[in-house]
C-alpha cells in the first residue's frame, strides 16, 4: 500500500493534533489524492466511482423512503403512492431510488465487461475480482427485494415465482426445497410476513454492499489499476497522481452519467418499470406475463430456456457463478483483449449474447450455448 | 437455576470428562424440561470452551503434558462451535410459520351453486383452491389418457372421490414456480389439454389437473377433503 509518496501536509494545530492520534486524512489522502493511477486509462475506467456514487445514492434516498414506508400487506401499495403524491418532493426521491437502482446496474455491467475486456480479472487481482463478484449478487439480492416492495401485480408475483425456484430442490432431496421456500415465506404463501421480513433485509443488504466495497476499494489499491494495455506499471513514476487526473475525470463521466440519470427521473420516471406494479398485489390472479426488472432478464430468459424445472435453475445459477472461476477458466497470460484477436471476437459474440437474451428472452438455448462455448475457448 | 449452581457445576465439568458431564447435565435437565435444558446447554459449553483455552494456555506454559494440551486446543474450539451452532438455531427458526400460521383452518364449501362446466376459487390456508364441476366429456377425457402419456402419471380416480367424479378440487398453484394457472372462468384460455394453462411459463394442464406440457414437473396438488353431504365439502 505505501508504495508512493505521502504528501499529506496537516495544516493547522487541529488537524495535527487529529493526525497524530488517529491519521484518517492521511490515509484518505494516499489512497484518494496521492494513489498513483495509470496514464493511459479510458472511460471505461470512470465506471467505479459512478458506482460508489449510486451506492450513496441508493442509501440516501432509501433511508428517507423507509421514514415514510409501510411494511404491511395491506397499506405498503397505498404508501408508496403517498409517498409518490403527498410527502413533500416524495415523488422526487422515490423515482431516484427506483431509477438509481437501473442505473445501479447499468453501471455495473459497463463496469464488468470492462473487467472482461481488459482481463482485470487475472493475477493479481482475483481476489478484487471475486469481491466484485460479491458486490454483484448483494446487488441483485438488494434490487429483488426492493422490488417487492412496492407491492404491486409485479412485486407479488416476482417474490412467488423467484422465492419458488428454491422448490426445484425438492428434486435433489425430497421436502428439502420446499422447507425452503417456507422459511423464507413464513407461511405456506407470500403474505405479509413476506413483505415484512423483506424488508429488513432490504434496508440491511446495502450496507453489507458498503462493507464488501471497502475491501474492493482495499484489495485494488494493493495491486493498482489494470490499464487498457493490460501491462503493468513498472514504477510508480508511471502514473499521475489520482487527485486531480483521475479525479477531474471521473467527475466528468459522472456529469454526463446524472444528466442521464436525471432524464429518466424526470421525464420517464415508469420508464423502466412495468405497468402492472400499479395494480395492487392480489394472490388470486397471476399477471399474463411475468417478467422481472430488466437487469436480471438474460438470467431469467436462462431459466425459461430450459425446459427441466431443475436444469433451468442450475443453468441460471451457474451463469452467475460461472464469473467466480474466471480468473482460473482463463489461462491465456496476456491480459487485455486488445492483443487477442480470437478471444475479442467471443467477447462481443457474448456481449451480444447478453443484450439479445435479455430482449428477445426467447433464443436462450443459443445464449447458453455461446456462454459455455465462451468458457471452452478460454482453455 | 441460580448463578451460583451454574459456576458450580460449570467447575465441575472443568475438572471431569467432557462428554460424561454433558450427559449427565442434559439428562438431568431434559427430565425437567427440555426447553430450558437446550438454552443451558448452549451456555455451558461455551463456558466450557473457555475453561479448555484457559488450562490450554495454562499447560502450554509449563510444557509438560503434549497431547493432553492438544487435546485441548481442539477442544476448546470444538465446543465453541456446536455452543456457537446450537445459538444461532433460535435466529434460523424464527423464520418459519409462527404458531398463527400453523393453526390449521378448514372451511366448507357449499358446491350447490356451481352449475355443469363452471368452477370456481376459494382460499384455504393462504392458496387458491379450485373446484370444477366437470362435464361429462372432461370426465370421459381425464379418463381415456394412457398412464404413459402423464409426466407425473395418476389415474383420474385417484384426484377425485369415488361417487363424486364430477369434482375436481385441486390446489389452483402451478407445480412449477407458483402462479396461478388459467382457466377458471369461462373466457379463459385452457390451454392445449382444456384444463388450465399457467401462463407464467406455459405449462399445460388438463382436465384432470395433470400437467402434460411445459416446465411444471408434478399435477396440480388434491388439498385433503371430505363431502360432509352431496352438495357440501369440508377442506382441510
Ligand atoms: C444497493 C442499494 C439499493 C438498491 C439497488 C435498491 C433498490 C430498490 C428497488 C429496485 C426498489 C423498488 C422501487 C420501485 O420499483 O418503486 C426499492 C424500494 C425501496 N427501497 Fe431500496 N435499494 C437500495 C438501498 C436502499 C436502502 C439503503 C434503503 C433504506 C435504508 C432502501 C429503502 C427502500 C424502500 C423503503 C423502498 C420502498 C419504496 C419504493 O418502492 O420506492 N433502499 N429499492
Ligand atoms: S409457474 Fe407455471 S409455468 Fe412457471
Amino acid at each position: 500500500m505505501k508504495a508512493h509518496n505521502d504528501t499529506y501536509l496537516p495544516s493547522g494545530s487541529i488537524s495535527k493534533w487529529i493526525d497524530e492520534r488517529l491519521p484518517i486524512m492521511r490515509l484518505m489522502h494516499g489512497q484518494f489524492v496521492d494513489f498513483p493511477t495509470p496514464r493511459n486509462l479510458n472511460y471505461m475506467w470512470t465506471f467505479g466511482g459512478i458506482l460508489m456514487f449510486c451506492l450513496v445514492t441508493q442509501i440516501v434516498t432509501g433511508i428517507v423512503l423507509a421514514m415514510h414506508y409501510v411494511p404491511h400487506a395491506d397499506m405498503a401499495f397505498d404508501s408508496v403512492q403517498r409517498i409518490k403524491r403527498d410527502v413533500n418532493y416524495g415523488w422526487l426521491i422515490q423515482s431516484i431510488h427506483a431509477v438509481g437502482a437501473s442505473m445501479f446496474f447499468i453501471a455495473v455491467y459497463l463496469h464488468i465487461f470492462r473487467g472482461l475486456y481488459y482481463g482485470s480479472y487475472k493475477a493479481p487481482r482475483e481476489v478484487l475480482w471475486i469481491l466484485g463478484v460479491l458486490i454483484f449478487l448483494a446487488m441483485m439480492a438488494t434490487g429483488f427485494l426492493g422490488y417487492t416492495l412496492p407491492w404491486g401485480q409485479m412485486s407479488f408475483w416476482g417474490v412467488t415465482v423467484i422465492t419458488n425456484l428454491f422448490s426445484s430442490l425438492d428434486e435433489i432431496v425430497p421436502g428439502l426445497g420446499s422447507s425452503i421456500v417456507t422459511w423464507l415465506w413464513g407461511g405456506y404463501s407470500v403474505t405479509g410476513t413476506t413483505l415484512n421480513r423483506f424488508f429488513s433485509l432490504h434496508f440491511l443488504l446495502p450496507f453489507v454492499i458498503f462493507g464488501l466495497v471497502a475491501l474492493h476499494v482495499w484489495a485494488l489499491h494493493v495491486s493498482g489499476q489494470n490499464n487498457p494495455t493490460g501491462v503493468e506499471m513498472k514504477v510508480k513514476s508511471d502514473g499521475v497522481p489520482m487527485s486531480p487526473f483521475a479525479v477531474m475525470k471521473d467527475l466528468f463521466a459522472l456529469v454526463i452519467f446524472v444528466i442521464m440519470f436525471a432524464w429518466f427521473v424526470f421525464f420517464v420516471p415508469d420508464y423502466l418499470g412495468h405497468a402492472d406494479n400499479y395494480i395492487p398485489a392480489n394472490p388470486l390472479v397471476t399477471p399474463a406475463h411475468i417478467v422481472p426488472e430488466w437487469y436480471f432478464l438474460p438470467f431469467y430468459a436462462i431459466l425459461r430456456a430450459i425446459p427441466s424445472k431443475l436444469g433451468g435453475v442450475i443453468a441460471m445459477f451457474s451463469a452467475i457463478i460461472v464469473l467466480v472461476f474466471i480468473p482460473w477458466l482463463d489461462t491465456s497470460r496476456v491480459r487485455s483483449t486488445k492483443y487477442r484477436p480470437l478471444y475479442r471476437w467471443f467477447f462481443w459474440l457474448f456481449a451480444f449474447t447478453c443484450i439479445a437474451l435479455g430482449y428477445l428472452g426467447a433464443m436462450p438455448a443459443e445464449g447458453s450455448y455461446v456462454f459455455w462455448a465462451r468458457v471452452f475457448t478460454f482453455y | 437455576m441460580s448463578f451460583r449452581v451454574l459456576l458450580m457445576s460449570a467447575f465441575a465439568m472443568y475438572r471431569t470428562e467432557p462428554v460424561v458431564c454433558v450427559i449427565i447435565i442434559s439428562y438431568i435437565e431434559l427430565t425437567n424440561q427440555f426447553l430450558r435444558a437446550r438454552s443451558m446447554l448452549v451456555l455451558y459449553l461455551s463456558i466450557y470452551g473457555n475453561f479448555y483455552r484457559m488450562e490450554a494456555l495454562l499447560a502450554s506454559q509449563d510444557n509438560e503434558d503434549l497431547t493432553r494440551r492438544d487435546f485441548m486446543t481442539l477442544a476448546g474450539p470444538a465446543f465453541f462451535a456446536v455452543g456457537g451452532v446450537m445459538a444461532l438455531w433460535p435466529f434460523i427458526d424464527q423464520m418459519n410459520p409462527d404458531a398463527g400460521a400453523l393453526a390449521l383452518a378448514s372451511i366448507e364449501v357449499d358446491l350447490a351453486p356451481i352449475a355443469k362446466g363452471q368452477a370456481i376459487t376459494v382460499m384455504w390456508r393462504g392458496k387458491p383452491v379450485f373446484i370444477r364441476n366437470r362435464t361429462l366429456a372432461e370426465i370421459e377425457e381425464a379418463k381415456n389418457v394412457s398412464l404413459e402419456d402423464l409426466p407425473d402419471p395418476a389415474p383420474d380416480e385417484e384426484r377425485t372421490k369415488k361417487g363424486h367424479e364430477n369434482w375436481l378440487v385441486n390446489v389452483g398453484i402451478c407445480t412449477h414456480l407458483g402462479c396461478i394457472p388459467k382457466g377458471q372462468s369461462l373466457s379463459d384460455t385452457k390451454g392445449d389439454y382444456n384444463g388450465w394453462f399457467c401462463p407464467c411459463h406455459g405449462s399445460h394442464y388438463d382436465t384432470s389437473g395433470r400437467i402434460r406440457k411445459g416446465p411444471a414437473p408434478r399435477n396440480m396438488d388434491v388439498p385433503p377433503y371430505q363431502f360432509i353431504s352431496d352438495t357440501k365439502i369440508k377442506i382441510g
